[in-house]
């Protein structure tokens, strides 16, 4: 009887138009769970309940103390080990509810998560009908051409790009804050969670570059980077001021490195060793080390900065992503250019040329490698370097320079983006120790289920989608490896959405680390600002499952303009590149829904 | 322009030298303990190095005040002979407990709260000298 009458409460529900409204009304039923908590999972680590019961979780810990939070609520527990303690949470609405651990337990503390599944969970659901909603939205779109503003004709933004001192003001406070976090990394504690070089990197320098610096500023991060900046000085001979005779050895990098598969490899070996490196200070204070030595090394025997136009993983992902960024450095008119004797700008004249071998006056294209350091606005005599505001991924449709490397990092970062959300977010224990590197087995047996989604699995999806789109349209005369190439630019803005929600994921729950490490950095048991007590109230936490699907559908929506673009490109007339479309946007759509039933089902 | 990168150049000195100097001074100087009568203890499992330090020395009749660290994961202090028990102190936090080491012995102390399978082993030891060797006895004695 109840359960034909919760049966057609359901099918009622299902008839709503938002998912779960309405579902605490019902009368509900006390649930008991018993929940065994263990370094760094949940057991069970899904429970499905119905809207309106009322769950009561006897927690027991099968090793040190844990603690029991659940996310947008008050609901906090200790649990020793040794006692059991009950807690009750009432599953109000339809949806995920989360968990997690609130008292640091190890390494992996943070990632230390569990799941409700309050039925009928009509998420996924609708976040799927809204995928295919704004599929149709963007690709019956047309594409904007956009004004684009110059920002520095704004005459205070003018004199300060044209400032030596720029660089070196926006280098020096990360200068700082790299000191402290290797300082950290090599003499604090091991306890991630309480160490500023952790912390630092991987909650607020992370967070920031993927929420706000990246899809406002592209590659703004690279202009204030510490990491290079002492092979470039010793190389220059200088810190602030234009020397024309360098001190390095200003040798040229070896031709068949001249591409971005260096930095791919070694993006490839970081993101493969990523819960490692994001969880223990004294690898990231080494990684961070390691970087600027090679840094060091390599700017000192070759010309300009080839670290960050080769080798730089960070490099290598921003490159791409910056594709997207609503901001762009480029020559203000190239016919100024093409009357420049001089071109000062990638010869060098009254500044540095560029480090990264761009020619802005040459036509520059693209934001892959302009690292925004100025130097072009320094050096041209013209004052012919305009830095403008754009449509978000306006460079995703430039034909000019697309290349299998960039597409490939664009293909492991969607790859990454999902393996680290099963990883970090998900509530499976043994895929967190697996990747822990606890046992060489595991890990290899997990480095293969990494490789084979991120490098196989999903990059074949993509060709089979690029060669459908070539038989749906009869273009057998294209080369497939030349569609899978360009339409890969397509994945760039999902991967990105996908990226912030998962970083708002991460970022958001852990916040009151910030305050805890800034008042005592190492662990000591400092307390320089009174704030090393701090704990978290889960306050916001109630709307991430929203964002995250506001980020998604963005990413679904810059990924689906940019896909029938690049189709348009591709496949030549409007009619074949509408047919030769779908393929790319069925597998777009799909990559989104399997986000959001990661996230949200 | 000189100037300009002679300032710079000192900024950056500054900055890599002076950052682990300020930090590892300010830790000579004034260190984690809040008073110079405080005995700091940092909490380890055994696999980690365990209690730091170990080995706690102090007069009969002081009066002890212990702030204690658990470092990696929760940790719990009892000294039963002195009836201190400072519960469970979770990770990063600190505990402070006080108590009047009136009984000259050694006494040893314990870790309350399971932390890992070495649990049971992670022990530390209070040595508390005879009055005579006191010359600055404090008035806690009772």
């Amino acid at each position: 009887m109840r359960r034909l009458a919760s049966g057609t409460a359901a099918l009622a529900l299902g008839l709503l138009p938002l998912a779960g409204v309405g579902a605490g009304s019902r009368a509900g039923r006390e649930v008991e769970v018993r929940l065994l908590a263990g370094r760094y999972e949940f057991s069970p680590p899904r429970v499905s309940v119905q809207a309106g019961d009322r769950v009561t979780f006897r927690i027991r810990s099968r090793d040190v103390t844990h603690g029991f939070a659940v996310e947008g609520t008050g609901i906090d527990a200790t649990v020793l080990p040794g006692r059991e303690v009950g807690v009750t949470v009432p599953a109000e609405r339809a949806g995920k509810l989360r968990y997690r651990c609130s008292v640091i337990c190890g390494p992996l503390h943070p990632f230390m998560v569990g799941e409700i599944v309050v039925t009928p969970n009509r998420w996924p659901l609708w976040g799927g009908a809204l995928s295919l909603l704004v599929g149709f939205l963007a690709s019956a779109g047309v594409a904007r051409s956009g004004r684009r503003p110059d920002l520095a004709r704004w005459r205070p933004l003018r004199w300060l790009l044209a400032r030596r001192a720029l660089q070196f003001a926006l280098i020096a406070p990360n200068l700082f804050f790299f000191t402290v976090i290797v300082l950290a990394g090599l003499a604090g504690t091991a306890t991630g969670a309480i160490n500023f070089s952790t912390i630092f990197v991987w909650l607020a320098w992370w967070g920031l570059l993927v929420l706000v610096l990246i899809p406002l500023g592209g590659r703004l991060w690279c202009a204030m980077c510490p990491i290079p900046a002492p092979g470039e000085w010793l190389a220059r001979g200088a810190i602030v001021r234009h020397r024309h005779q360098p001190l390095g050895l200003g040798r040229s990098w070896p031709r068949p490195l001249q591409n971005s598969w260096p930095a791919f490899g070694a993006l490839l070996i970081l993101v493969l060793f990523g819960l490692v490196v994001t969880t223990r200070p004294l690898v990231t204070s080494l990684l961070l080390l390691g970087f600027a030595a090679v840094a060091l090394l390599t700017h000192l025997v070759f010309e300009r900065r080839v670290f960050c136009r080769y080798l730089c993983p960070v490099g290598g992902l921003i490159g791409v992503y910056a594709l997207t960024a609503p901001l762009e450095l480029r020559a203000r008119d190239l016919a100024v250019c093409r009357d420049c004797r001089s071109k000062a700008c990638f010869r060098g004249g009254d500044a540095y040329p560029c480090p990264t071998f761009q020619f802005p006056g040459g036509g520059m294209l693209r934001n892959t490698h302009c690292v925004l350091c100025t130097e072009c606005v320094k050096a041209c005599p013209y004052d012919n370097v305009a830095l403008r505001l754009r449509p978000f991924g306006a460079d995703l449709a430039v034909t000019r320079g697309r290349r299998a490397d960039e597409a490939w990092i664009a293909l492991l970062l969607l790859g990454t983006a999902l393996a680290h959300s099963v990883i970090k977010l998900g509530p499976w224990g043994w895929i967190k120790s697996w990747a822990n590197l606890e046992d060489p087995v595991e890990f290899l047996l997990y480095a293969a289920l990494f490789l084979g989604t991120a490098l196989v699995a999903l990059p074949a999806a993509h060709l089979l989608a690029a060669w459908l789109s070539r038989a749906l349209t009869g273009t057998w005369h294209l080369s497939v490896r030349r569609l899978f190439v360009d339409h890969a630019y397509a994945l760039v803005p999902l991967s990105l959405g996908a990226w912030m929600a998962f970083t708002l994921a991460v970022v958001l729950p852990n916040l009151s680390y910030i305050p805890r490490v800034l008042s005592d950095p190492f662990g000591w048991g400092w307390d320089l600002f009174g704030t090393r007590a701090t704990t978290w109230t889960w306050m916001p936490l109630g709307a991430l499952p929203g964002l995250q699907l506001t980020l998604l559908l963005l990413g679904l929506g810059g990924s689906l303009r940019a896909a029938r673009a690049i189709a348009g490109q591709t496949l030549g007339n409007p009619r074949a590149a509408g047919r030769g479309f779908l393929p790319l946007a069925a597998f777009l759509v799909a990559i989104a829904w399997t986000f959001i039933a990661l996230y949200l089902g | 322009m000189r100037l300009l990168e002679r300032l710079a150049l000192a900024l950056v000195l500054a900055i890599v030298a002076g950052v682990p100097g300020a930090v590892f001074s300010y830790q000579a100087l004034r260190g984690p303990a809040g008073r110079p009568d405080e005995i700091f203890l940092v909490v380890r499992t055994v696999e980690r190095g365990g209690f730091q330090p170990s080995r706690i020395v102090v007069k009969q009749g002081q009066k002890v005040r212990l702030r204690i660290l658990a470092e990696d994961v929760t940790h719990g202090v009892q000294l039963l002979h002195f009836g201190v028990d400072a519960g469970a102190i979770k990770t990063g936090t600190i505990t402070t407990v006080e108590f009047t080491a009136d009984r000259a012995g050694e006494f040893p102390f314990y870790c309350s709260v399971r932390c890992s399978p070495l649990h049971m082993a992670l022990m530390g030891t209070l040595v508390v000298e005879p009055m005579s060797g006191s010359s600055s006895g404090e008035g806690g004695a009772r």
